[in-house]
């Protein structure tokens, strides 16, 4: 249900958009054609657009990165294994570098698993534990760890575990689908489907933008 | 020779652009032994050093080019000499010293020994892109401030500047401001990322694309003293730079969608990001426009082909590829998987041949020597060796990534066996990274030539050749068409993994037939396009 939802607004506001900014462009062709066309104010409406997608990014900031009350992600400080937690972890994870090699959250080298696939696969913090134990000073990961820099990194990969990524990785318990839990992702009362009214008409505007400016610059050489 | 002296100041710049540039080479050789081989390097230089330096060599020497770039245009547009010599020559001292210094320090990642002081990393960041240590940062913001400072001095009223000096300075400067937010530690995850996205798609989707429409801007109205160049330069880069900047802004989405922030970004991210594609499309459409519109035929033919690569590879490489992978239901499988390196090489390929294009297009006129044959000649072949080494080293990618997805998400499997399942591939990617370096030991080669030998005195005309669809615009926006609809094909196959039949039924030659086609597909129209709009140029079709 959810699934379909997705896509419903997706592509209604894209295609709608596209079709909009056809519209708008015949509706100008015609009038140019009888020369009573106005200029079009670029310049103006132009840097208007750039201030504007950057008011975005910045009210949207904020509502990204867990700074208000609803959380939807762990704090690193309150994951814990053996009394050391994530943070600890996500030192030790930068020290080694092991986005170096490995992807977090997808980002990162594809030398090696991604971890939040492999905290997932694992479960519980003791499999983590050792899984972890198995590869340290490997030819794989040729360096060696403290006792505690291990239990840290097992905090953080538990941390990683939990963070919620929209369902990804693809998995079996996931349905391979973003859209099969939606309602569990959406921590907050602007990432629900009502919310995404707001952002729907958002994107048609920039798709109307871009698009009839694709044809207005092309048409004009 | 030059009209300025102080322009000089640009040969140490390329100089370090040129070594740093073989750095990264070896090094990407480096990471793909690892591939055939995980033993032969592993617990003297690990993996991920490898790829810190594959990085850290291709963002520096970005920088240094840009920099030379800078300073030899500078004293043209501002009709004297550079203003801060001095300081322009302890700039080139910093940046050597900080190349070394973060190729020293980055070895400490090895075992882990960092400092760390109020809540920061201090020898090395240990993420991706900015893994560079936070004293080097300091001294890289010394090094732009230098920068800045030698502009506005010697270009005294910025009112005056055309707008392609404007994007390139502007340019500049973002790319250092976008570093910081990536370097920063944060504890969270998702904040981490979300800031380190600054840097790196800001750089890409903004300052470092801002700069080089500006930087080919500069050379058009240079080689074209018309004051009719400046006004369509202006124009061009006025649109370029405002489409790209609000579809890339909140395109940036697209890196939102699974690092732990909220499910708006799946719609926002997704539509905008694909609308990416609006103003590279144009830009390649535009482009043959005017080259039409050139007058007069294109002396520095090896600049002019590494021109054309920044376009090609910027509306195949970074707007179709990019397009593959940027709606949610299709990044959502790609993410993570060899899939991305396809579209980041090609990407940073264009920026590549930017700084490439740049340097050529100064060299001739800092050595006071000629444009001949030898120079043209292996000019291109560098500019085509690079090329298609780039796209078969993409496509590898590509195909290989798809693989992956199937293996590692759908079936689950230990990572030894998708690896091996990626294998068939790797061949792929070392072909397409040698045919790569052959095409650097010509750039090279060619750049040395002209810096330490004699060059015989009469500049190349290009031959008369028959037309043929080879070397003529005809028939190019049927391609710009055609690419297109390979990459939404490519978008069909990456998301057929969502299907009952991939699933389910495991028809698996539906993604990958589909993907196939839309990698193979694009590497070829990829190249048309690029013999057609550079050959074409270089041999005056246009003219008639
Ligand atoms: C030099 C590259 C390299 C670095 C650095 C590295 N790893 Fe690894 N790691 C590997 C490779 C390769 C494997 C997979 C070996 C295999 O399964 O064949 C691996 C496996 C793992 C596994 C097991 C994954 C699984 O699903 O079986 C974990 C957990 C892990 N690494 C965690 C880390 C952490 C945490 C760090 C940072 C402290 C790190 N690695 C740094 C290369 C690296």
């Amino acid at each position: 249900m959810s699934a379909l939802m997705y896509e419903k607004l997706f592509f209604s506001s894209f295609i709608g958009g596209i079709l909009v900014a056809l519209a708008l462009y015949a509706y100008y062709a015609r009038k140019a054609k009888r020369a009573e066309a106005e200029e079009i104010p670029y310049a103006r409406l132009g840097k208007f657009m750039v201030l504007f997608s950057i008011a975005i990014v910045v009210i949207l900031t904020p509502l990204s990165i867990d700074m208000t009350e609803a959380k939807r992600n762990p704090s690193p400080e309150q994951v814990t294994y053996n009394g050391v937690d994530a943070v600890e972890g996500w030192r030790v994870a930068i020290d080694y570098n092991c986005m170096g090699c490995h992807t977090i959250v997808g980002n990162g080298a594809y030398y090696a698993p991604e971890l939040v696939y492999s905290a997932r696969k694992a479960g519980d913090a003791d499999k983590i534990r050792s899984v972890i134990d198995a590869y340290t000073g490997t030819k794989f990961m040729p360096f060696q760890l403290s006792d505690r820099q291990k239990d840290a990194l097992t905090a953080w990969m538990l941390y990683l575990r939990d963070l919620n990524t929209n369902n990804w990785p693809p998995m079996k318990a996931n349905d391979f689908s973003f859209a099969s839990s939606f309602d569990k992702n959406t921590v907050r009362w602007y990432e629900s489907f009502d919310a995404w009214a707001v952002y729907w008409v958002l994107t048609m505007v920039f798709t109307v933008f871009l698009v009839y400016s694709f044809l207005y610059w092309y048409a004009r050489g | 020779m030059v009209k300025y002296q102080s322009q000089k100041l640009a040969l140490p710049f390329a100089a370090v652009a040129l070594v740093l540039f073989l750095v990264q080479l070896i090094a990407g050789g480096l990471l793909a032994l690892y591939y055939i081989s995980p033993d032969v390097l592993s617990g003297i230089a690990n993996f991920n050093l490898i790829r810190a330096y594959h990085l850290n060599a291709l963002i520096f020497w970005l920088f240094a080019a840009t920099f030379a770039a800078v300073f030899y245009v500078t004293p043209i547009l501002g009709e004297r000499e550079l203003w801060g010599q001095g300081l322009v020559k302890f700039l080139a001292a910093v940046l050597v010293l900080v190349v070394i210094g973060i190729f020293v320090t980055l070895p400490l990642m090895q075992n882990g020994s960092n400092i760390w002081a109020f809540n920061q990393p201090l020898l090395y960041e240990g993420k991706e892109y900015v893994e560079a240590g936070r004293l080097w940062d300091v001294l890289v913001f010394v090094g732009f401030l230098i920068v800045a400072l030698v502009v506005l001095k010697t270009l005294p009223s910025p009112r005056k500047w055309p707008l392609a000096l404007w994007a390139l300075v502007i340019g500049a400067a973002g790319t250092f401001f976008l570093y910081i937010p990536g370097n920063i530690f944060f504890k969270s995850i998702p904040t981490s990322e979300y800031f380190r996205w600054w840097t790196v798609h800001y750089w890409v989707e903004g300052s470092l694309e801002i700069a080089y429409a500006g930087a080919i801007g500069l050379v058009l109205m240079l080689i074209i003293p018309d004051p009719r160049v400046r006004k369509i330069v202006d124009k061009y880069i006025f649109y370029d730079v405002v489409l790209a900047a609000t579809s890339g802004i909140i395109g940036q989405g697209h890196h939102y969608f699974w690092i732990g922030t909220p499910t708006f970004w799946i719609m926002l991210g997704g539509v905008i990001s694909v609308l990416e594609i609006v103003p590279l499309a144009l830009m390649a459409i535009e482009s043959l426009k005017i080259a039409r519109e050139l007058k007069q035929p294109f002396v520095n033919i090896p600049s002019l082909y590494f021109m054309v690569g920044i376009l090609i590879f910027g509306f195949v490489g970074v707007s179709l590829l990019g397009l593959m992978q940027t709606w949610p239901w299709t990044n959502w499988w790609e993410h993570g998987t060899w899939v991305t390196p396809s579209h980041g090489h090609e990407c940073m390929m264009a920026f590549a041949m930017g700084a490439i294009a740049l340097l050529y297009f100064a060299l001739p006129d800092l050595v006071g020597k000629p444009i001949d044959r030898t120079f043209v000649d292996w000019g291109k072949k560098a500019f085509w060796f690079m090329f298609v080494g780039q796209v078969i080293l993409a496509t590898s990618f590509g195909l290989a990534g798809t693989v992956q997805i199937y293996h590692y998400w759908i079936l689950g499997e230990p990572w030894q066996s998708v690896l091996a399942a990626r294998f068939p591939f790797v061949p792929g990617i070392i072909i397409g990274g040698a045919i790569v370096f052959v095409g650097y030991l010509y750039f090279a080669a060619s750049v040395f030539r002209h810096l330490l030998f004699p060059v015989p005195e009469d500049p190349y005309t290009p031959p008369k050749i028959e037309k043929s669809y080879f070397n003529t615009f005809k028939g190019f926006s049927t391609l710009v068409v055609v690419s297109v609809l390979l990459s939404l094909i490519g978008t069909t196959g990456l998301w057929s993994f969502s299907s009952e039949s991939v699933l389910t039924f495991k028809k698996l030659w539906i993604p990958y037939t589909l993907v196939a086609v839309a990698y193979i597909g694009l590497a070829i129209t990829a190249t048309l396009m690029a013999g057609k709009l550079a050959r074409g140029i270089e041999y005056g079709h246009h003219l008639e």
